[in-house]
């Protein structure tokens, strides 16, 4: 579903950011990508949503591939991926509703379709009853859990979290990881991009090491 | 209609941050549009008062003395030869004093024991008159006549408000253009700092998804908003001007309906320019 073939991105003559990364993803896979920070995993994400190209190599996503797509393509792509970031990324004007709805205004859907694929998203994260209340009315995991709710309201091919339990006490890093379990178990798409290698090997899934932005390997 | 309502929540959430500084940009959009405004409605009537003189471009030619009947009717055939006439109509005496009692009523003649007026010829003549050297020819001409006494022209006058209705015209358009510089150059400003005031929130709705063109309409209708706004206070302002100056000096017309509708499109149209040249910044 997603694969990488030979991917490098250069930024300048000297600075590699990533060199030579290969790797396939299943539909219905949770893969975690882990490393030190400035191993290149945010790097690595920003290839998959578009905010940076390749400097060589190939991506294809689905029936997308990232290296010819035009930039009038880009929000199209973007529709079809659901990124979670570190920092929440929410509209601090829109409520917690009007942020996960705006997923859905993007791509014209209509007003009964955004309300109900909105509540149920909400209900699924276990947020539903704070659906009214602003970013800053929110706590830091149920923040994170509108931003979850947002990614994956539109059922995009691949969901990218890019070290979503940064700003998450342990607990609440853990109920974040294992809603994104969740998530996978009903058929979700999930790359999780963290330093915790420990939190991540607690999930038996497969994990890629990255180190200065070479592929080392992969465990479980 | 749901498109029309997000859309509005925007433009009003864009702004709802920065009202001081958009009420400063609709202050500065309609000082910069009342000027080519009053330009406007100036050569307006310049161009009317102008063209009401051509209209009825007349020559008096005051006359020593009362003519007969059929020494008028001779005179007037060697005036109608000349170049430059195409019309000639004698006044008498009484003619001038009936249409002086008309004009100003009967009392300001009171007190005196005779007409004072002098019979006239009232010569139509061409616009080439208007030219000063041929106004002078014609009228040294018409002075060489032994009945004719002096020879009174407004030809020189409409040649002055020609020249002054060319510079106001020429005025106008270098504001107009001015202004259209200055009005982008604000609303731009006004919109870049709404954007950049949003920069969090443009990049979350690229990061769903949300295209270049939805996500730019609320701030181009913005512009085109603070455009359309600044036009009509403009608008009502030269209204209110116009009106006092008609109560106070001299009566003015002021723009047609067409005009005025005209006059705020292009205020609307300015706005969105403006906001147009700042989607860069998306």
């Amino acid at each position: 579903m997603l694969t990488l073939e030979n991917v490098s991105k250069h930024y300048g003559h000297r600075q590699a950011a990533l060199t030579d990364i290969s790797f396939s993803v299943g539909k219905g896979e949770l893969m975690f990508l882990t490393g030190a920070s400035g191993a290149g995993k945010s790097t690595l994400l920003r290839l998959l949503y578009l905010e940076e190209k390749p400097s060589s190599g190939a991506i294809t996503l689905g029936p997308f591939n990232l290296s010819t797509i035009t930039k009038e393509q880009i929000p199209i792509l973007r529709r079809h991926v659901g990124v979670i970031f570190q920092d929440f990324r929410l509209i601090p004007e829109r409520t917690a509703a009007e942020n996960v709805a705006l997923a859905l205004e993007v791509v014209g859907k209509g007003r009964r379709e955004i309300r109900r694929k909105t509540d149920d998203a909400l209900r699924l994260v276990g947020i539903w009853h704070k659906r009214n209340n602003y970013p800053h009315q929110l706590s830091g995991g149920e923040a994170q859990r509108v931003a979850v709710a947002r990614a994956m309201v539109n059922d995009p091919l691949v969901i990218l979290a890019d070290e979503p339990t940064g700003n998450l006490d342990e607990q609440n890093s853990r109920d974040l990881l294992a809603l994104l379990r969740d998530l996978n178990l009903s058929g979700a798409t999930i790359i999780v991009a963290t330093h915790q290698v420990g939190l991540a090997r607690e999930f038996g899934r497969r994990i890629l090491h990255l180190l200065s932005g070479t592929l080392q390997g992969e465990s479980r | 209609m749901r498109q029309l309502i997000r859309i509005a929540v925007e433009m009003w959430r864009a702004v709802k941050f920065e009202l001081l500084p958009t009420f400063g940009s609709l202050l500065t959009i309609f000082l910069a549009m009342i000027l080519p405004g009053i330009v406007w409605v100036a050569s307006k009537n310049l161009s009317r008062a102008e063209s009401e003189l051509r209209k009825n471009l007349v020559m008096n030619v005051f006359l020593t003395g009362e003519l007969s009947s059929s020494r008028a009717d001779s005179l007037k055939n060697q005036f109608l030869r000349i170049g430059g006439v195409t019309g000639a109509g004698y006044v008498s005496r009484d003619d001038a004093l009936s249409r002086m009692k008309a004009r100003f009523g009967g009392e300001i003649l009171e007190g005196l024991d005779e007409n004072p007026l002098p019979s006239s010829f009232e010569l139509r003549v061409t616009e080439a008159v208007l030219e000063p050297r041929a106004a002078r020819a014609l009228v040294t001409r018409l002075k060489a006549f032994p009945e004719v006494d002096d020879v009174v022209f407004a030809g020189e006058l409409l040649s002055r408000l020609g020249k002054v209705l060319r510079s106001v015209k020429m005025l106008g358009y270098a504001l107009a253009l001015l202004v259209a510089f200055t009005a982008i150059f604000i609303v731009a400003n006004t919109v870049r700092v709404a954007i950049a005031d949003r920069r969090k929130t443009v990049e979350i709705m690229q990061l769903v998804g949300a295209t270049r063109g939805y996500i730019l309409t609320p701030f181009v209708l913005l512009g085109g908003l603070l455009g359309l706004v600044g036009a009509v206070i403009s608008v009502f302002a030269l209204a209110e001007i116009s009106g006092y100056i008609s109560r106070s000096f001299v009566l003015i017309k002021f723009l047609m309906p067409h005009e005025i509708v005209a006059f705020i499109l292009t205020g609307l149209l300015l706005g969105m320019l403006g906001a147009v040249v700042a989607r860069e910044n998306i």
